[in-house]
């Protein structure tokens, strides 16, 4: 059985000191070995940024993608072998911003692939510049006197886009964020989980202490009923003074894509094993 | 009278010519006939117009002509648009209630122009037919100018609209009667015989390029619809369930291509397709192709640009785009079929190559290659072998001490696992890397894995096949193509040298890298004749910079048609040395 340090590469982690990166980092090594995955039966995709710089950090297959393209490589990974566990990584920048459409489409496919968001409210590795998760009006490099634009809560592109599971963690509670990312991995279908990752070095609001003194978890609120679509998008929308955590929505009975397709539901063999060269006959016929 | 003949159906998009040609075409096959057909239509649902074109000759071709011997009109506009392409002696078909304007009818007089006039809408009135069984009198009435023998129509009618339509004996009833009337009219008729033909097929290069990628042991095909490459798409969605593949309509041209990357990743064979504009989104992920050396293969079905450009025509302009596309340097393989025959044999060829050099293959087709019907020798597919090199087995892997995917080999070419493999796990990273894909700045490093991609061009280029020679080999003028003109350039070499002339042509189906030996030997004495279906001569630049070789000589085409027969020929005569 795998342990977690055999997700170790021989590159050492290069984020800053303090980097939420380092507890998502931790904790996904934890949850695969707890899961009892080998480093051969697990593809992490990335996207590019700080997130992204952990492509060579983790010892499972790995495809670094281009920027915003993190999430349709995990796809086509997953249709041609339904047996991989799927997990595509990404930051505010990639996923929400030059790839959103991705997150849209898969989450509406409901693609039995993982989607963890590194949200840290920065354009980070191009040394700090707003996103779309960042706060209106706060400044920054290229919106001195204050961005703008409105803010988007991931979790609500995810649940518009008919996710069937939308959770929220936080890189300073690890041991909720292993649970939760295990809760991903479980669900049948497309899972997004958002990951509250602080910038340590350029986001001097959203720091770690600023989040512990304001996230909250649902699994406390014996009422929260996570199968409530409508309740999901309610407790998600507040990102500035009572921030939810955990499982914001699950569908128990979602049929992920493969298994909405009628000739590939019972599929007995995964696309990779079907290579082969197949015969013409009784399709030419068609052409005479 | 001939045997050679062209026909022109012409009417309204929505008034059925494309079923009428297509039923022709069939039929004409069945009686033992070669054809070559080929429609033009505005990109509309409705409305506009559109025109089917068959060509018949007693040889195998691959092209249409510019001017006619029959048109067909199902409404006044095509007789408008194209009266003057009749030949003289040549005939006008179309419903006795058409007020035919004067300047038609002095042309029709000049140049002894027979006018059939059909009583379209008794004959329909006459079975309690609706409007839209008009084109199946029209149809019928044609048939009988061809040939006598009503059987093979008959047929084709019945296979037909057993899919399109509830009243098949009324559509029969209708085609009779138009057949009967024009067969006891005093008109000049072609007179063409049945003959025992076997085992011939009918398809378009869309159609083709999808049963070869099926054949070939892809399991996931990828695309956003855009014509002319959507023919693909919907032939293997259709047969999705028989061919128990992933057939994915993408959000986008991105999706698709970055799909493909991760099916072929995981092991699978993949493919998407697309045209020029689509392709163009592409670009950034074929430069990760070549970084992480997944092998893809592309169609790109090209159609005259830029930007929207005429969506429904054709042209020969993405070669220098698609030679080029993606930042940064990487290896490439383009490959450009000349008919149906060459993508059966050529997309089994793609798939085997790109993961031979793990990398980027494209298959530029066209819409006169992609849309256009083509008759042909039944394929048996016996021979397509489906060539893994490189792919390690988990007892190789087993074997392997510290697994590098990406280790430096004197061929460039690395072995290759898949995800699930154990002991194979790597980083497929679009950083430049290491043996095991971990990202690097060590600057020797880079040069090191820089010239570790580009050697494979040097295996590509050895291991491709010369361009073909086809017509007069002692010719001293040596027309030079590619791609889908092949079958028009051959067609009219074919008949300049029937008619004493002497000339050939010389057909690079393999664009890039390009082989020159051949070519260089023939610059020597020959005179060079670039014929493309573009502006600048795209094929002639890339023989310029990989061979020196100017080809001084052009004949160009751009403006959404392929190259006319005819008009080759003419062109081509003026020429030859």
């Amino acid at each position: 059985m795998a342990k977690p340090t055999d997700f170790n590469t021989r590159v050492k982690p290069n984020w800053c000191p303090g980097c939420g990166n380092f507890a998502v980092w931790t904790s996904l090594k934890q949850t695969l070995a707890d899961l009892g995955l080998e480093p051969h039966q697990v593809v992490v995709t990335y996207d590019i940024g700080c997130s992204g710089n952990g492509a060579d950090k983790l010892n499972t297959y790995a495809l670094k993608s281009l920027h915003g393209r993190t999430i349709p490589p995990a796809i086509g990974a997953k249709l041609a072998n339904p047996e991989l566990t799927v997990i595509s990584t990404g930051g505010d920048g990639g996923i929400m911003e030059e790839g959103v459409n991705h997150l849209m489409w898969a989450a509406r496919s409901n693609y039995d692939i993982n989607v963890f968001l590194h949200n840290n409210q920065r354009f980070a590795l191009t040394t700090g510049q707003q996103t779309v998760t960042t706060k209106k009006g706060e400044p920054g490099k290229t919106a001195p006197w204050g961005i703008p634009e409105d803010s988007i809560v991931p979790a609500h592109v995810a649940l518009i886009s008919k996710a069937s599971f939308v959770a929220r963690g936080f890189g300073g509670d690890p041991k909720q964020l292993i649970n939760l990312m295990k809760a991903a991995i479980a669900h049948k279908g497309f899972s997004f989980l958002e990951i509250i990752q602080p910038c340590v070095t350029l986001n001097k609001v959203n720091t770690f202490d600023w989040f512990r003194e304001r996230v909250y978890k649902l699994e406390e609120k014996k009422d929260y009923d996570a199968s409530n679509w409508h309740k999901a998008i309610e407790v998600s929308q507040d990102t500035e003074e009572k921030i939810a955590t955990g499982i914001l929505y699950e569908d128990k009975n979602s049929i992920p894509y493969s298994s909405r397709l009628p000739h590939r539901k019972d599929a007995k063999t995964k696309l990779v094993e079907e290579v082969k060269a197949y015969s013409i006959d009784g399709y030419i016929e068609e052409f005479v | 009278m001939t045997n050679k003949i062209a026909l022109k159906i012409g009417g309204a998009a929505g008034q059925g010519v494309k079923t009428s040609g297509y039923i022709l075409t069939k039929a004409l096959k069945d009686l033992g006939h070669w054809t070559f057909s080929y429609s033009e239509y505005p990109s509309l649902i409705r409305g506009g117009h559109s025109t089917f074109q068959i060509n018949i000759d007693e040889r195998k071709i691959h092209s249409v002509t510019a001017k006619i011997d029959i048109l067909v009109a199902l409404n006044i506009e095509t007789i408008k648009l194209h009266y003057k392409e009749i030949k003289e002696s040549g005939i006008l078909l179309c419903d006795n209630d058409f007020e035919i304007p004067s300047e038609v009818k002095k042309y029709l007089d000049e140049n002894n122009i027979k006018h059939i006039k059909v009583t379209v809408e008794e004959i329909v009135k006459k079975h309690n037919g609706k409007p839209v069984m008009n084109n199946s009198v029209i149809t019928g009435a044609v048939w009988a100018l061809l040939t006598s023998e009503y059987k093979s129509l008959e047929n084709k009618v019945n296979e037909i609209f057993k899919e399109k339509s509830k009243d098949i004996q009324t559509n029969l009833n209708c085609t009779k009667d138009g057949f009967e009337l024009v067969k006891n009219g005093d008109y000049p008729k072609f007179e063409l015989k049945a003959k025992e033909v076997k085992n011939r097929i009918l398809g378009t290069g869309n159609e083709v390029a999808g049963l070869a990628t099926y054949a070939s042991g892809c399991r996931l095909y990828c695309a956003y619809p855009m014509t002319p490459s959507t023919g693909i798409l919907h032939y293997l969605a259709q047969r999705a369930d028989k061919f128990d593949m992933i057939v994915k309509q993408a959000e986008d041209e991105i999706t698709a291509v970055q799909m493909t990357i991760g099916g072929s990743f995981a092991g699978t064979r993949s493919a998407c397709g697309t045209s020029g504009g689509g392709l163009a989104l592409m670009t950034e992920s074929l430069s990760l192709i070549g970084m992480i050396e997944t092998p893809v293969v592309i169609f790109d079905s090209q159609r005259p640009g830029p930007a929207t450009g005429t969506p429904t025509w054709t042209e020969q302009g993405d070669l220098d785009f698609v030679s080029k596309a993606g930042h940064g340097e990487f290896p490439r393989i383009i490959i450009a079929p000349g008919d149906i025959d060459e993508v059966f044999e050529l997309v089994p060829e793609a798939f085997n190559l790109a993961e031979k050099y793990q990398t980027l293959v494209i298959i530029l087709l066209d819409k006169f290659l992609s849309e256009s019907w083509y008759q042909t020798d039944k394929f048996s597919g016996k021979d397509i072998k489906v060539e893994r090199e490189g792919l390690l087995s988990q007892e190789e892997l087993n074997k392997q001490k510290d697994f590098e995917r990406y280790a430096l080999t004197d061929s460039g070419i690395s072995p290759r696992s898949i995800p699930g493999q154990e002991n194979g796990v790597y980083c497929a990273n679009s950083d430049e890397h290491d043996g095991k894909g971990y990202s690097t700045e060590d600057l020797d490093l880079r040069n090191k894995m820089m010239e570790k991609r580009m050697k494979k061009l040097d295996g590509i280029k050895s291991s491709l096949p010369e361009p073909e020679l086809f017509g007069d080999k002692d010719a001293k003028t040596t027309v030079v193509c590619w791609g889908s003109q092949k079958g028009p350039v051959l067609d009219a070499v074919n008949e300049l040298n029937s008619n004493g002339k002497s000339i050939n042509m010389l057909h690079f189906s393999y664009v890039f890298p390009l082989k020159t030996e051949k070519l260089s030997k023939l610059a020597k004495e020959n005179k060079l004749i670039a014929v493309e279906n573009n502006f600048a001569g795209q094929l002639a630049k890339i023989i310029k910079e990989e061979a020196g070789i100017d080809v001084k000589e052009r004949v160009m085409k751009y403006d959404g048609t392929p190259f006319f027969t005819d008009e080759l020929v003419d062109i081509l005569s003026k020429k030859i040395n």
